[in-house]
């Protein structure tokens, strides 16, 4: 899943940003808010974890021009400054959540996945889709009770393929939510990774979850 | 009383030329006898009817009659009473006297005036009264007196009328001030979103009104400056902390230091910047609970929680700082979601002399045993893990600061007793929670 985290603290930035490329996520980076709106009109992401207090442009103002340009992309907003005037201003702005510095790396992540499954319908931490279990928190999938051992992106690739079910996602959509902005883009890798997912997930090939629609993209199924 | 007073005076003077009017006729018509009065001898020679008319006609209100040793030789025509000139007062040779009040002719002037005549060689003193009926004058000087109060009314009706004029145009750019400062002082006078004096004055009054006006921006700007700067201040403390939050190269044991100060910065820099100063605008209530309670639906949205607003009186108001009424009543409304199984109800009373907001949840209530603790600094009863239990910590100050009450009960039933919390017993770190059956929170806001 591809996040854009906005922070204009660099220390603060940079260890987001590890925390959450090392759960799994894409991370996009902006320090300001000009850079932070210019990304948001240039790519989708999934979730967006913006601070209020930004230069240039406040997080507030970024929220309420996402928010006027359709963007739906749930934001969780991080805030220094924790009076309920603030955190009733930023949720009415258009954030789906809060949390005041200093927050616990975990509840942030937490926090995060949660924003994630409910925009995409899920109220559980726990995806399945037939005999195919993944756990989000925990990043661990199950075939029939068995656990997988997939790569990162393997395990991406099926994350994003699960919180949309039934959809045809095409090679771009996918590529654009599991790299971030800096990587260089080749759809053939992806076809790679669907490839080495199939093996994983129904090495006897009589479950066939993963469906390609030649020209259009991928398509999770409940196998029958 | 200048009027009367002035009112008299003309009267007396009136009266006082009407007199002197009336002796110099009585002294006139004297002369006039005088001049037409002989004596040859002892035989005094005056005609039966005499120059003046007045003197011919009987019931003419005038008398004359001229008296020698004691013994009225002559009596005019006009004359209706037997003159007793013993009674009378008798003026030296060449002497007068003009009286207007005498016991022995009541209501009558008598003018009286003793002339020497020559007579075989000797100087005999001859006296000439002349007596007026007072009725025509009383009559003229009731109808003076008459016509002098009767336009002394208009006048004093008229001057009044000015005067209560005059007095309006002044007191009533005056009391407009004070109108004006009542209601900023109420929170209800404002422009631009600052509590200010509006409306024209005169010259005088308008240095008055700039000068408040002046104060009350410069008040509340260095409020807003310092609420910034200590918002700042939180800020660049805060982020700081969260990178050491993070650092997995700080060990655990360092970590709860760090909450500490974390939560010393919000409890410290929040009671700076909260709290009741000047004069405050009046926020709608019913509003800003709205605002908040759309905020706990977005929060609590995994809770499936039905929070409901019930509706608020008209005009439900108060002069209160908007930080402070989001502060006050956002962490009211979080500990109720926090505790809430499925519902929490926002109710709005109004009393005579207060407003009262109350916020009821259906959660599991605080249990009796613990119940005085609620009130009892240091005392933490919540078992949630979310927050640090600063919140009510800071309800409280803030019920403090506005002179207001606030009081919990629970149990919520018809027949438990509750808990209350005056504004004197403030408590420093307190959560609502856990054990029996819903728990009302209830604001109490004095009307100003």
């Amino acid at each position: 899943m591809r996040i854009l985290l906005v922070e204009d603290d660099s220390q603060l930035l940079i260890q987001l940003d590890q925390l959450l490329q090392s759960h799994g996520f894409s991370v996009d980076l902006a320090d300001d808010g000009e850079k932070a709106q210019f990304l948001l009109t240039e790519y989708t992401y999934d979730a967006i974890v913006l601070d209020l207090g930004l230069p240039k442009i406040d997080g507030v103002s970024v929220l309420r021009f996402a928010r006027a340009k359709d963007i739906t992309t749930p934001v969780l907003i991080l805030t220094a400054r924790d009076t309920w005037e603030q955190k009733v201003l930023g949720l009415d702005a258009g954030a789906d959540d809060y949390l005041t510095k200093p927050f616990h790396q975990q509840e942030l992540l937490a926090r995060v996945n949660a924003l994630i499954r409910r925009s995409t319908g899920h109220a559980s931490a726990e995806l399945s889709c037939g005999p195919i279990h993944l756990h989000m928190s925990q990043q661990r999938v199950k075939v029939a009770d068995e656990v997988l051992d997939l790569t990162a992106y393997e395990y991406k690739v099926l994350e994003y393929l699960m919180l949309n079910p039934q959809k045809v996602v095409s090679k771009t959509e996918l590529t654009e939510h599991i790299y971030d902005q800096d990587f260089d883009l080749d759809s053939n890798v992806i076809e790679v990774f669907v490839g080495r997912l199939r093996k994983k997930l129904d090495p006897d090939n009589t479950l066939k979850p993963i469906e390609t629609l030649r020209g259009r993209g991928y398509r999770l199924f409940s196998p029958a | 009383m200048l009027l009367p007073s002035l009112a008299f005076t003309v009267s007396t003077a009136f009266k006082d030329s009407l007199l002197k009017a009336k002796q110099t006729e009585l002294e006139s018509m004297a002369y006039a006898l005088i001049a037409t009065f002989e004596i040859s001898g002892s035989r005094v020679n005056m005609p039966f009817n005499v120059f003046d008319d007045r003197l011919n006609m009987p019931q003419s209100g005038y008398q004359a009659f001229i008296v020698l040793n004691q013994t009225v030789v002559w009596q005019s025509t006009s004359s209706t009473l037997q003159p007793t000139p013993l009674d009378y007062p008798s003026a030296k040779t060449g002497e007068q006297i003009f009286a207007d009040e005498l016991k022995s002719l009541p209501d009558t002037f008598l003018f009286t005036f003793t002339a020497e005549f020559e007579s075989e060689n000797q100087f005999i003193p001859i006296k000439f009264y002349l007596l007026e009926d007072q009725d025509a004058f009383h009559r003229e000087l009731a109808t003076f007196n008459q016509s002098l109060f009767r336009n002394g009314v208009w006048i004093a009706l008229l001057i009044s009328g000015l005067l209560l004029l005059s007095l309006l145009s002044v007191v009533s750019p005056v009391k407009h001030l004070v109108s004006q400062l009542s209601k900023a002082a109420k929170g209800t006078s404002r422009q631009d979103g600052n509590v200010s004096l509006n409306g024209v004055y005169p010259k005088e009054l308008n240095a008055v009104k700039d000068s408040v006006n002046a104060l009350l921006l410069s008040e509340s700007q260095q409020r807003t400056r310092f609420k910034h700067a200590l918002q700042d201040l939180a800020h660049s403390l805060k982020t700081p902390l969260s990178i050491l939050q993070g650092d997995t190269a700080i060990p655990e044991s360092s970590k709860a230091p760090i909450l500490q100060i974390d939560q010393i910065i919000q409890r410290q820099l929040s009671r700076s910047v909260l709290g009741k100063a000047g004069w405050q605008q009046r926020i709608d209530l019913y509003d800003l609970l709205n605002k908040i309670i759309e905020s706990m639906h977005k929060i609590y949205r995994d809770k499936h929680l039905q929070i409901t607003c019930d509706n608020a009186p008209l005009n439900f108001t108060y002069p209160i700082d908007t930080t402070d009424a989001y502060e006050l009543f956002g962490n009211i409304l979080d500990n109720a979601c926090k505790a809430a199984r499925t519902t929490v109800t926002v109710t709005f009373t109004t009393e005579a002399n207060a407003q009262i907001i109350s916020i009821i949840d259906d959660g599991p209530g605080i249990p009796e045993a613990l119940q005085a603790d609620v009130l009892t600094r240091g005392k933490r009863l919540d078992t949630y893990h979310q927050g640090h239990g600063i919140g009510l910590a800071t309800v409280s100050d803030l019920v403090e600061m506005y002179g207001a009450t606030l009081q919990v009960i629970s149990p919520i039933t018809d027949t438990e007793g509750h808990i209350e919390s005056r504004n004197e017993e403030s408590f420093s770190e307190q959560s609502i929670v856990v054990n029996q059956a819903g728990t009302r929170i209830s604001v109490c806001l004095p009307n100003n």
